[in-house]
């Protein structure tokens, strides 16, 4: 876990950052986004100077509310972990002090 | 990727494997979760009536599935506990819990953060949202049983009839659009799924989805596993050196 951290950490910057630069591609050049796919009866159309996104920010939303939740939840086994290590460690010195005395 | 309970024991061959395998899966967990933000971004079209907010849907089913997967994996380990009496499914049964918790919030919070653009709402009390909460709540009580009752094999015999109990709660999320006159859209995954009622594109980034996070569950369920574990074996020392 505690090489796996900085890793997750990354992944979570490159997640971040492929999704900025998607918006920043879909906003720039329309003719290169993917396809309107229409699954059910056709929204009126935007008035003009409306946001043609609102929406955006609830997609970017999830997106950071579930990786918080995974790297804060890997942080704290990373964590825990470390402290485990580490009572074990002492537990097993002081049985090995117990049994030299005996 | 070894862990750390793995470096302190004397090195074995089991414990390399075991290094070996939860390296693999993080791996393969990381590469489908690259492809699938690809496909989320580049190939899957953009709905024309929900907008960008469509694209919440790969992030929220695969992980409300999952959500409701795990109290699944947690009745048939406190199962196999209550018959075996082994002390390994049990911590799995815990394991799984503790994530169930995870994905089950997460799924809740992207469900809501998607009804507010598209119903207008955050939250309604719909069949289906409302035994999602139910389920959010059997896996808190779990976890609390387990902290504050009785302590050893009584502890998690307790805690595995509350599992076996609350996993009875699975199917009926997982039907509660068929069943009854819900908001909430039906089926798009499962043996139930509706068939033809999703764009081929979008189906096939769904999946992809799916597996990223199936395969992240595994590899964050093996590691809370080893956590456990050595929790266990912490436990064990203290009662040695009591």
């Amino acid at each position: 876990m505690r090489r796996t951290a900085p890793i997750l950490a990354l992944a979570c910057v490159i997640t971040l950052s492929w999704a900025l630069w998607g918006q920043a591609i879909g906003e720039a050049s329309p003719d290169n986004s993917p396809a309107l796919i229409e699954t059910a009866a056709p929204q009126s159309d935007p008035e003009p100077g409306d946001d043609p996104d609102p929406n955006l920010g609830y997609l970017f939303g999830v997106y950071i509310v579930t990786w918080a939740g995974f790297f804060g939840y890997a942080f704290m086994m990373s964590r825990r972990q470390r402290e485990m290590q580490r009572e074990i460690a002492a537990l097993r010195a002081i049985i090995e002090e117990k049994r030299e005395q005996e | 990727m070894t862990t750390d309970s793995a470096a302190a024991a004397p090195p074995s061959g089991r414990a390399s494997l075991s290094g070996i395998v939860r390296g693999g899966l993080f791996v393969a967990a990381a590469t489908m979760m690259a492809i699938t933000l690809y496909l989320v971004f580049f190939y899957a079209p953009t709905d024309a009536n929900l907008g960008v907010s469509q694209r919440i849907l790969y992030y929220h089913v695969p992980v409300a599935i999952l959500g409701l997967f795990s109290i699944v994996v947690v009745a048939v380990a406190s199962a196999a506990h209550l018959i075996t009496r082994r002390e390994e499914w049990d911590s799995l049964a815990y394991s799984a819990a503790e994530i169930g918790v995870l994905l089950t919030s997460l799924g809740i919070v992207t469900g809501a953060m998607w009804a507010k653009p598209t119903w207008g709402i955050w939250w309604t009390w719909d069949p289906k949202l409302t035994l999602t909460l139910v389920l959010w709540f059997i896996y808190v009580g779990y976890l609390m049983l387990r902290a504050y009752g009785p302590k050893g094999s009584q502890g998690a015999r307790y805690g595995a009839v509350v599992a076996i109990i609350g996993a009875i709660d699975a199917p009926i999320i997982y039907y509660a659009a068929e069943l009854w006159r819900t908001t909430h859209p039906t089926l798009v995954i499962g043996p139930a799924a509706d068939s033809g009622g999703m764009d081929s594109s979008m189906a096939m980034v769904l999946l992809a989805s799916m597996v990223a996070f199936a395969l992240l569950y595994v590899y964050v369920l093996v590691e809370r596993y080893a956590l456990r574990r050595s929790e266990a074996e912490a436990d064990e020392l203290y009662r040695r050196t009591a």
